[in-house]
């Protein structure tokens, strides 16, 4: 016999780590954390009855990316802009035909880290989730990375986690209700 | 639970440097500086944080006459029924998996046969690598036109291969993709086929 997979939901937000692409789905009573790498896939459960604490913590990552991106955007405008004016000045035409050919070349690779830099700058400032369990501590999730997302992520998963807590533990006390109480049916002692 | 945890019962661990904070000082709305690594944090702590469950201790009772009993120990009084099979089980046999709770066959048939979705860490995905080993030339170059010898079959057989095994698990088994690289993987023979029908046709002509 087997068991049907749950349906999962795609929360907002990836990350991206040296595991591969972070992705965080909801199901019916538990968390999925799926880390990708192209061909295969690993999973990670957190089941919403478990889940002790969410904490958000905001990170200086697209500050480390924006200064990587704006360094080869503002160095390779700058090269190329110094190839284009210094071949007006120069007379050999061959030497003149390579400076622009280098300076054509480089104006793609600048545009490609511009857009690089625009992207990270308005996807907003970076984080890093943590999760804690009542049993394995703290656990940093792989997915979002992004503060707006792990803010509408939060806002979204709280109220399911406190649902699922006030709920109890649903499926152990409900099938046992099912079963004969012996102490219930027990007859009182006779008082002597 | 963390040692800060264990330590301060009302407090939460820094999770960047490990530092005790008071619970009060997360919140969900705004963010909060951790005193030690000035770390901006926010977040949210749920019930089961103040009313951590006990762990439980799987003692069971022993039946009494006309009791259900455990399947596996006919002494122990049944405590639930198994999920899965049905059958009864006492406290010790009670496998809990989420919200369901499953007796050892079960567990141990759902760990061997990947029967339980509950149990799954690691898939891989077949169609997917179809769809990759078919693109691969076309990603690289074209002047790895040998390496269609190899590249296509090889997307041939990922697409046959795992056409009925189970895909990823949340996006489920996408058969669009197995069949995007199947034509990939045709279509690369097709490109080589040709191209010897083209060399052979050539050399014959110049002979």
């Amino acid at each position: 016999m087997k068991s049907a997979a749950p349906f999962y939901r795609k929360l907002p937000g990836r990350g991206l780590s040296f595991s591969g692409i972070g992705r965080m789905w909801l199901a019916e009573d538990h968390l999925l954390e799926v880390e990708s790498l192209l061909i295969s896939e690993r999973y990670r459960r957190f089941f919403l009855k478990d889940i002790a604490a969410i904490v958000i913590r905001r990170t200086k990552v697209r500050l480390y990316w924006n200064l990587v991106h704006g360094a080869f955007w503002i160095g390779g405008s700058l090269i190329a802009a110094a190839l284009w004016w210094g071949s007006k000045s120069v007379s050999d035409k061959t030497l003149i035909g390579v400076m622009q050919v280098f300076s054509g070349l480089l104006a793609p690779v600048v545009l490609i880290f511009l857009i690089l830099f625009l992207i990270n700058t308005l996807l907003g400032p970076t984080c890093r989730c943590h999760l804690q369990t009542t049993s394995a501590g703290w656990h940093p999730l792989a997915a979002p990375s992004r503060l707006r997302k792990a803010r509408r992520v939060l806002a979204q998963l709280a109220p399911l986690i406190e649902a699922a807590q006030s709920a109890g533990g649903s499926g152990g006390m409900e099938s046992t209700k099912s079963l004969k109480d012996p102490n219930e049916e027990r007859p009182a002692e006779p008082v002597l | 639970m963390s040692v800060a945890n264990s330590i301060f019962p009302s407090s939460v661990a820094c999770p960047a440097c490990g530092f005790a904070l008071p619970a009060d000082a997360l919140a969900r709305e705004n963010d909060s500086a951790c005193p030690q690594c000035r770390a901006a944090l926010r977040g949210g702590l749920f019930p089961v944080f103040w009313n951590p469950e006990p762990l439980a201790l799987s003692l069971a009772d022993h039946a009494g006459d006309g009791e259900a009993v455990c399947f596996f120990h006919p002494e122990n009084r049944a405590a639930l029924s198994c999920d899965r099979c049905g059958r009864f089980i006492c406290a010790v046999c009670d496998m809990p998996l989420g919200t369901r709770h499953l007796c050892p066959t079960c567990l141990s048939s759902g760990l061997t046969g990947e029967k339980l979705p509950e149990l799954v860490v690691r898939r891989f995905l077949w169609a997917d690598t179809a769809l990759l080993v078919g693109l691969l030339p076309l990603l690289v170059s074209p002047v790895v036109w040998p390496g269609l010898i190899v590249t296509g079959p090889a997307a041939i057989f990922c697409a046959l291969f795992g056409w009925k095994r189970p895909g990823s698990l949340p996006r489920g088994r996408r058969r669009w993709v197995a069949v995007l690289g199947l034509v990939f993987g045709v279509l690369q023979l097709a490109v080589l086929g040709g191209f010897f029908l083209l060399i052979t046709a050539w050399t014959t002509t110049f002979r």
